[in-house]
Parts: structure tokens; C-alpha cells; sequence
């Protein structure tokens, strides 16, 4: 039967370099892919993914094993995510009037370089998609995007960013119907979303 | 529809309702065309949410991780003469001062006065070249009228 994370965590916590590369390769796909997806950039997502998987070695011996590690992980990888885009916001801050094609989102397409193999179709849909999850509120994209593209329930998303479920069914809720504003409305009105 | 059902129906959608209220609602669907048609929205609206599949950690990445995890290299710039031993950053130190103190020493002024003296003394030369040509012309000629 192979280690649980918790018990792999625990062994790195005295020292065994061992169990932490076991842990890191258990968990580095998930991790790299939640990244990418709320950063929207490669290299920005692996740094991350990196920062985040090094906090928990050098935390490992003050962590106290409660619920799944991986919404632990999760936890501080939203966290972390969220910390970098705020971050990037205020270094790319454009005055208004600015054309928005030129500034950087914060959820843009996760592979930026077109994939031969994807039709064009393909990739009109997944513009389409990142400007309408672009325009939402930070808080109903971080919910969006971890229930719809990490497939995470609401209870793991409650967990993951420790809130209620209730706040995490509210957020959808509000990020669904922004979404269908979007799509009823003109792209230039689309900016007008509920919080 | 009112709010309450509107959110009923992106629970089914998600997953999210219990057994029961789950066959409550799917009975409901099937008696009511236009619930049937709102969820059917809600459902073609989220499966349309489509973003690419991001590729997974790049080979050699758990080696960079743990390497940087145990080796402590994010703590903090380092030099990378920088010793972790006692006795080895007394070493070092040494070295440096050795090293500051043998350029100081090679930096002081000695018999700059004999040296700058030679320097003045000395015709550069162009100057003994223009002296050569100017002087001993016009001697030369004016020995050689009668």
C-alpha cells in the first residue's frame, strides 16, 4: 500500500529527501496544471508550482495533518496564484482607454503558442472563454475555475479556499450569470459584472 | 423561474444535490418544458466553457524542485564562495585580506620621483627628431659659402 501524503510529509519533515521527491512527483502534473490554468502563462505556472511545492518542505515540520493534502496543496497554490496576479495587476495597470488586446489577462490562453493539431474552432472557443472568465471578479474565477476546470466539488472548493459552501454556490451562481450577460450582451458592455 | 430553482438546477448541473432532491428535480424537468429549456441552457453554457488542456511538469522538474527544497539555494542570495563551515569561511576570509593587502602594498608610491624625473628629462622622439632636422641644416649651410 503506498505512503499517504500526510505520512510522506511527515518523513520529510525529519529529513527524508526520499519521501519529499515522492510527494513532488505525486502531485507535480495536478499542481503545474492549476497554476497554468489561473496564471495563464507556462513559465509563470512552473516558478510557481515550484515556489509553492519548496514553502512545503520547509514548512513540513510545522504542518498538522487534517483533511485531504491535496486541498491543502491547493490551498496554498490559489493562494499563491491569486498573490501573483494581484501583483501583476498592479505592475500592467493601464489607464482607461487603453486598448484591452494589448494588455496581458490574467487568464488567457493557457498555451498562448497556436497547437497545430487544434482547429481553428477550437481556438476561437477557447478565446471566447478566457475573455468571458477574464471579465468575472477575482473571487468568481478562482470558484469557475476550480470547479469547472479542476473538476473540485463545492466541499473540496470550500476547503481549498476556506470558505462555506454556500459562499462557493453563491459565487458560481453569480460568475453563471455574468457569464450569460456576457453572452447577451456586446463585448464592449461585457466589463459590467456583478461582484 | 425564481431564484431558488435557478440554483437548484447548477446543483444537479455540478453534482451537488442530494439523492433525493436530485430525482425531485429530474421529475420536474420532464413536466416542465421551460425549466427543461432553462437547464438545458445552463448545461450548453457550461460545457462550452472550454479552455486547452495544459501540459503537465516538464521532465526533470522533481530534480529542480528538491534540489532547490534541500539545498536551501532559495534562502537567499549566496555567494557561491561561501562557505557553510567555520573553518572555511575563516579560510576564505583570509584569503580576502591577503588578497586586499597585497593590492594595497602594490598600490603605494615607491621612487616615484627618480622615474617622474627621467620622465621630464628625457626629449620625446618627435622632439630629438625636430631638433635633428631644424639646427644642424642651417650650421652647414652657412659654412659652405666662401
Amino acid at each position: 500500500m503506498p505512503d499517504s501524503d500526510w505520512s510522506l510529509l511527515t518523513r520529510t519533515a525529519e529529513g527524508d529527501e526520499e519521501a519529499f521527491r515522492i510527494l513532488v512527483e505525486r502531485h507535480q502534473d495536478r499542481l503545474v496544471r492549476l497554476c497554468q490554468r489561473l496564471l495563464g502563462d507556462r513559465e509563470e505556472a512552473l516558478d510557481a508550482a515550484q515556489e509553492v511545492l519548496i514553502k512545503t518542505y520547509r514548512k513540513a515540520a510545522t504542518l498538522q495533518p487534517k483533511g485531504e493534502f491535496f486541498t491543502w496543496l491547493y490551498r496554498v497554490a490559489t493562494n499563491h496564484c491569486l498573490n501573483r496576479m494581484r501583483r501583476r495587476k498592479i505592475v500592467r495597470f493601464l489607464p482607461l482607454g487603453e486598448n484591452r488586446d494589448e494588455v496581458t489577462p490574467a487568464l488567457e490562453p493557457v498555451d498562448a503558442a497556436p497547437r497545430p493539431d487544434a482547429s481553428l474552432e477550437s481556438r476561437e472557443r477557447w478565446a471566447a472563454t478566457r475573455r468571458a472568465i477574464d471579465d468575472l471578479p477575482e473571487n468568481q474565477r478562482t470558484v469557475l475555475v476550480l470547479a469547472k476546470f479542476e473538476r473540485l466539488s463545492y466541499r473540496q472548493i470550500a476547503e481549498t479556499l476556506g470558505i462555506t459552501e454556500g459562499a462557493v454556490e453563491s459565487r458560481l451562481f453569480r460568475a453563471m450569470r455574468n457569464l450569460t450577460k456576457a453572452q447577451e450582451s456586446p463585448p464592449s458592455g461585457v466589463s459590467q459584472s456583478e461582484a | 423561474m425564481d431564484y431558488k430553482t435557478e440554483r437548484e438546477l447548477m446543483r444537479l448541473l455540478h453534482g451537488e444535490l442530494s439523492a433525493a432532491a436530485s430525482k425531485r428535480l429530474q421529475q420536474q424537468l420532464q413536466q416542465d418544458s421551460t425549466l427543461q429549456e432553462a437547464y438545458q441552457r445552463l448545461q450548453r453554457q457550461w460545457q462550452g466553457l472550454e479552455l486547452p488542456e495544459p501540459e503537465a511538469a516538464p521532465p526533470g522538474f522533481v530534480t529542480r524542485v528538491v534540489t532547490r527544497a534541500t539545498g536551501r539555494a532559495d534562502e537567499g542570495w549566496v555567494p557561491v564562495w561561501w562557505s557553510r563551515t567555520l573553518a572555511g569561511r575563516v579560510a576564505t576570509a583570509a584569503v580576502l585580506a591577503g588578497g586586499i593587502a597585497l593590492g594595497a602594498m602594490l598600490a603605494l608610491p615607491r621612487e616615484t620621483e627618480a622615474w617622474t624625473d627621467y620622465v621630464t628629462t628625457e626629449p620625446t622622439m618627435a622632439e630629438s627628431y625636430l631638433a635633428a632636422l631644424e639646427e644642424p641644416e642651417l650650421e652647414l649651410w652657412e659654412e659652405d659659402q666662401p
